[in-house]
């Protein structure tokens, strides 16, 4: 027997016009297995809210309670008859067909606990378009990305306590983290479901509910953590509190290269210590120089006055080899937390460290990246994820760096892999999963990596907070070599063709 | 500072991390193997749902274009028969004048070349 789905309108403005457009969007779909339920805006009050549809006994419309009394969103749940629910407000439009696909996807997969889809409102470009990523838990930590459709099991959502006045204005994110802290049957549909008839409202009263949300969230895993406001509005950055500082050894391969920036010609190894030196919050951190064999003494040795006992340096022989050089530094690292680090960066902002600190004391969390940008400003890596062909790429690679709407520059994202050009990993991680690969000498080694980790079961999770300047062009070059990409096909192929962490609908 | 006396041997590491490099490795491929078919068949389902809900948006575009199609036949039968006539002759003439004019153009130029 196919599924049903109970509709919930959020109490507010439920003026008949917008109710009956709500209505006639549900009455579109061809699969009519779906109730709505409604308050009448006043205790007494009558069906008036939907006067043409007295006759459809799939209109469930409500009288509002006594003031005191049960939350009528509350309520409503508990008079819900239909399998699973969604939340949405008066005036909200299911698109053709929505539903139909969303009880199509049941159907084949009854098992689904949680499942939503993407969604847009009128906006400039594509900032009303928001394809969504597929289940991304520190994506949701920071972000209400799940909107609508969001459609939970009853039975579950009854179970979690959901829907609770405390939340109010934030009682669909915490409906969301409530129900994925319980289930992993969690999928992402990618068709436009809703269309609202504006944007979410994001303002003072929405931040406030969803901190609580979020912090209930934090209590409920037993995190000790502090929240802020993000860049993006709505958007928050989760704290977790950092037990006991420990101590960060930051790799740096190094051929003591030079190059031209803002003007003037500086060793860029130089350059990026000083800049940890004079710019870095977080106190509990080494450094470890991996130099190549044929590497500039000279370029390192006014260092070794700077750092004193906080520099360690090692020599590797060799052909330049990348992984290599990364798995030396980590052998004579002190640290239970490695941050490899391009030599051609430098930090930009001062709690960027202990930024990604307090994201790896998650234990799910087994890669941290931040972001970078060119010496320019535009962005140069806020996370790796596949290409229509199968190939990794940048996300949003070359934009303009500014608050992107839907939070991938100001929260934290779960992706497919962080750019080795500054990446934090657990010590144990990284012996766990046996290094960086030295089949891969030049590219993807950190794509390979993160891909390793993620068959340990853990994250990899980019923090935009925590930004640092990458000088690239300085860098080797980039074109990748065809026993590089073999390699990435032969053990990642099917892993990155179905990268849950891009929306294939929005970039084929 | 050199590294210390406490860091693993140089050889005894890269060896421990090459073979668990290729450990994760082969262990990945078995299981690329064992469940390539059910992810491609979660694919499917998302498929199969994304085009259940493209077959609806399609249904109510006919839907909306038959109306629109009724509407207008609806319209035209409300239009009185001369006037009728008379659009019908508007959309007519200006094709009858310009058969009329290149007739007029060819038979000139036939003149002109025959005796």
């Amino acid at each position: 027997m196919s599924p049903t789905v109970s509709i919930l309108l959020l109490p507010g403005d439920v003026s008949p016009g917008s109710v009956l457009r709500t209505l006639e969007s549900l009455e579109r779909q061809r699969d009519p297995a779906w109730e709505l339920l409604l308050y009448t805006a006043e205790p007494g009050a009558t069906r008036e809210t939907c006067p043409d549809h007295d006759a459809d006994p799939r209109v469930r419309v409500l009288e509002a309670p006594e003031p005191g009394g049960t939350d009528p969103l509350e309520a409503a749940l508990g008079a819900a008859r239909g399998d699973y629910i969604a939340v949405l407000e008066a005036g909200d439009e299911i698109e053709p067909g929505g539903l139909d696909g969303c009880l199509q996807f049941f159907s084949e997969r009854p098992e689904t606990d949680v499942l939503y889809t993407d969604e847009q409102w009128p906006g400039v470009g594509a900032e009303g378009i928001f394809t969504k990523p597929g289940f991304s838990p520190h994506y949701l930590e920071g972000f209400p990305y799940t909107g609508r459709l969001c459609l939970v099991r009853t039975t579950l959502a009854r179970e979690v306590g959901a829907l609770r006045p405390e939340a109010r204005g934030a009682e669909e994110w915490d409906l969301a983290l409530r129900a994925t802290d319980r289930t992993t049957r969690v999928s992402h549909l990618p068709i436009v479901a809703v269309s609202r008839p504006h944007a979410p409202v994001r303002d003072e009263r929405t931040l406030a509910a969803g901190m609580f949300a979020v912090s209930e969230h934090l209590k409920r895993h037993g995190v000790p953590a502090a929240l802020e406001p993000a860049e993006v509005p709505g958007g928050l950055l989760v704290w977790r509190e950092i037990q006991d500082a420990p101590l960060v050894s930051i790799i740096i391969p190094t051929l003591g290269g030079r190059r031209e920036v803002r003007g003037q010609e500086i060793v860029l190894v130089q350059n990026c210590v000083r800049s940890i030196i004079e710019s870095t919050t977080y106190p509990h951190w080494e450094i470890v120089l991996v130099l190549s064999a044929r590497a500039d003494p000279a370029a390192v040795a006014p260092l070794e006055e700077l750092l004193g006992a906080r520099l360690i340096t090692t020599t590797v022989e060799g052909p330049f080899n990348f992984s290599h050089s990364v798995n030396e530094g980590a052998r004579v690292a002190h640290g239970s937390l490695l941050l490899l680090l391009n030599d051609d960066t430098e930090v930009i902002e001062p709690r960027w460290l202990e930024r990604m600190v307090s994201v790896a004391q998650d234990p799910t969390v087994g890669a941290v990246g931040a972001r970078l940008s060119f010496e320019d400003g535009r962005i140069q890596h806020v996370g790796v994820l596949a290409n229509d062909a199968g190939y990794p790429i940048h996300a949003l690679g070359s934009e303009e760096d500014q608050v992107a709407p839907f939070g991938q520059t100001s929260v934290d994202m779960d992706y497919l892999a962080v750019t080795g050009a500054a990446l934090m990993t657990p010590r144990a991680v990284f012996e766990q999963v046996g290094g960086f690969t030295t089949e891969l000498p030049l590219n993807f080694n950190d794509v390979d990596y993160c891909l390793k980790v993620a068959t340990i079961g853990r994250d990899v999770v980019v923090t935009p907070f925590a930004r640092l300047y990458h000088f690239e062009s300085s860098s080797r070059g980039h074109a990748s070599e065809p026993y590089e990409i073999e390699f990435l096909a032969r053990h990642w192929g099917l892993r990155i063709s179905v990268d849950r962490h891009v929306n294939y609908r929005s970039t084929r | 500072m050199s590294p210390d006396a406490g860091t693993p041997p140089f050889q005894e590491w890269h060896a421990a991390l090459r073979d668990r490099d290729t450990a994760v490795h082969s262990a990945q491929d078995e299981r690329t193997r064992r469940e390539a078919v059910e992810v491609l068949e979660l694919r499917t389902v998302a498929m199969n749902a994304e085009l259940r809900a493209l077959v609806g948006a399609i249904r109510l575009r006919d839907q909306l274009l038959n109306e629109q199609r009724v509407a207008l036949a609806e319209r035209h039968e409300l239009i009185p028969g001369p006037t009728r006539d008379l659009l019908r002759e508007a959309r007519i003439r200006p094709l009858r004048e310009a058969a009329r004019r290149v007739r007029r153009v060819a038979g000139r130029a036939v003149r002109r070349v025959l005796p």
